[in-house]
């Protein structure tokens, strides 16, 4: 009788297939082979020493990946037939997605690519495997939020030219900056920029509570993708935690540089963060949780518990991480301000907050909120309601790393705004922060060469110097522009619920 | 601590140098506590404008509908340049006020302090 294939356990399974099919090169160096994983200064003696914090191998990776795209693909194609659309809570939520779609989801795709770089980088085969992992998971994030989004494509304005304005709008230049700043960095800077800071401190701040909002504000297509991507994340999070323990552990040498990244990427992500924080505060019109509360829950209490775990290693809590403490008052409402003024030229539209919606302000923001920004939208409300719709028509001073508008205001003065200067090869350079500036005064070589969307329409390159050449140069129409009440998302939505014989506009 | 970059060299001009801007400049400026506009803002500008002119023709009609700009004087300004102290001559062009490409300029004025008690 012949003897019965031998099959292998999982170890060896894992083994044979992942670090199995790795060898020494003879013909060539090494250094040759794998020519960037030492040029930012990390010293690794022994990638031997790399735990896989996950072990997965292909085989079992499609096999997974496979039934979750079969469960994803049946609930979106239930949600198109249901006209699940009409679920919603109130159209504006819908500008929450159209960001998502227009700012997130390309970092979904900007990360396929950045982790394909790092799935060829490193020398160590566990390393190199789990990002191959990992750059396969953010082209399905891509493509399953853009499948997701796409049946609203048909009703709502917004989403039809994603693409292009993620290459060419200001505000679009805040997400798409962050990522190329990381992917033109080495692969440990990368990797300790996306997967550490972002994906294991301060996703928690991003995923989860727009996830959850979506369910709660009856969104069921966002929904249904947040959960796909879930068993992904946490898959991410833990190749984050795994690089930091093991640069660390590897040479002592490793710690000032892994200190300095965690400050700039923490900086870099809290200001980035900014942005969702305030679609969460002013987009769902189902409250899920604040800005505030998030930060305190899962900066202070988590982050801050983690960092202690990490002081083992000499490492201390990213700098300046008081200063956004401070702003948990301000930041969204700064924001949103911004956005407010200026949504003549994104493909979003924005409102004065409902009388219901600005009491919860009042209850999870105080003071601040009563005496600086309810005034404020009182004061708008009212020129919106002679016919005089508040907006800004010039262009704002921009900060040269984050590319936030510099509407930030000074730690501890939210009265007035910070703008710091910085001069490198006789040209001057404006921060909006301590932290950015840090990061600007580090590498100015870098920066410096950072392109500004205002700079960039006065140098000529951007259709012409008006705000009427810059947006036909965006290709964003009028009507999906502005104000939300009136347009056509609202009118639509009128609409259906008039034919529904639901209320129109039920707030929270 | 410089950038750490591969190959022999790592030299690029900045994004906004002024030879970008074929004689004029950049101007940032900002009427502090006037926080219904959110940031300061950025004008492209000949340097040889009388900063007067610019005050009064290009800068106070950007915040038209604030209660306080009918009312402003420039002549009672506040005046800081990169964040310093600072005496402009009004009557006196950019370059002679010593104002070069991407100056921060902030203004406050007293008496004219926004709305609500908040620079608003
Ligand atoms: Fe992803
Ligand atoms: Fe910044």
């Amino acid at each position: 009788m012949a003897a019965k294939p031998r099959r292998l356990n999982l170890t060896q399974k894992y083994q044979l297939m992942t670090r199995g099919l790795d060898w020494e090169t003879t013909y060539q160096s090494m250094d040759d082979v794998f020519p960037y994983d030492k040029y930012e200064g990390i010293k690794i003696k022994d990638w031997d020493k790399w735990q896989d914090p996950f072990r997965l191998t292909m085989d079992a990776y499609w096999k997974y990946q496979a039934e979750k795209e079969r469960k994803l693909y049946a609930i979106l194609d239930g949600f198109a037939q249901n006209n699940s659309q009409l679920n919603i809570s109130d159209a504006r939520y819908m500008n929450a997605v159209k960001i998502w779609m227009q700012g997130v989801t390309p970092l979904e795709y900007a990360a396929f690519r950045g982790f394909a770089m790092l799935g060829r980088g490193f020398r160590g085969a566990g390393a190199r495997v789990a990002c191959q992992f990992q750059s396969i998971d953010e082209m399905r994030h891509y493509q399953t939020q853009m499948h997701a989004f796409s049946h609203y494509n048909k009703y709502f304005n917004g989403f039809r030219q994603f693409a292009r304005i993620r290459d060419r709008a200001w505000y679009l230049s805040i997400p798409k900056s962050y990522f190329e700043d990381a992917v033109t960095a080495g692969p440990f800077e990368l990797i300790t920029a996306i997967s550490f800071s972002f994906e294991y401190v301060l996703t928690n701040l991003l995923f989860m509570p727009f996830v959850s909002g979506a369910a709660y504000n009856g969104d069921m297509a966002t929904t249904t993708f947040g959960f796909s991507a879930q068993s992904d994340e946490s898959r991410h999070m833990t190749l984050g935690l795994e690089v930091i323990k093991f640069m660390l552990e590897q040479d002592e040498g490793n710690l000032p540089i892994v200190q300095q990244w965690l400050d700039k990427w923490f900086w870099r992500g809290y200001r980035l963060l900014g942005l969702v924080g305030t679609m969460m505060d002013y987009m769902l019109p189902k409250k899920v949780m604040s800005w505030r509360q998030a930060w305190e829950i899962y900066w202070e209490e988590s982050g801050m518990a983690l960092f202690n775990d990490l002081a083992r290693y000499g490492l201390r809590p990213p700098k300046y991480h008081e200063v956004a403490t401070k702003e948990k008052y301000r930041i969204t409402h700064e924001f949103w301000c911004t956005i407010y003024q200026f949504s003549h030229a994104t493909a979003l539209y924005t409102w004065i907050p409902t009388e219901e919606e600005l009491d919860w302000f009042s209850a999870e923001y105080g003071e601040l909120f009563d005496t600086v920004y309810r005034p404020r939208y009182e004061y708008w409300a009212e020129l919106d309601r002679k016919g005089e719709r508040f907006f800004q028509k010039r262009l704002p001073v921009v900060c040269n790393v984050c590319q936030i508008p510099i509407f930030h205001t000074m730690p501890d003065d939210p009265l007035m705004n910070c703008c710091l200067v910085s001069e490198y090869k006789g040209t001057k350079h404006q921060m909006c922060s301590q932290g950015c500036k840090d990061i600007f005064d580090h590498e100015p070589e870098k920066y410096c060469q950072a392109y500004i969307p205002p700079q960039q329409i006065y140098q000529g390159n951007c259709g012409g110097a008006t705000l009427e050449a810059y947006k036909e140069w965006l290709h964003i129409k009028d009507e999906e522009t502005g104000e939300y009440y009136g347009s056509e998302d609202h009118i639509m939505w009128e609409g259906w619920k008039a034919q529904s014989g639901k209320p129109a506009d039920a707030p929270a | 601590m410089p950038v750490k970059f591969v190959g022999d060299s790592y030299d690029f001009p900045c994004a906004n140098q002024v030879e970008n801007y074929g004689g004029d400049i950049n101007v940032y400026v900002v009427w502090d506590h006037h926080l219904i506009y959110c940031a300061p803002n950025t004008y492209r500008l000949p340097p040889d404008m009388k900063f007067r002119d610019f005050l009064e023709q290009v800068f106070a009609p950007d915040y038209p509908q604030h209660p306080d700009s009918d009312k402003v004087d420039w002549d009672q300004g506040v005046w800081q340049l990169e964040n310093e102290p600072w005496e402009p001559d009004l009557d006196k062009s950019f370059a002679e006020n010593g104002i070069a490409h991407n100056s921060f300029i902030r203004v406050t004025t007293p008496g004219l302090e926004g709305m609500h008690g908040v620079g608003n």
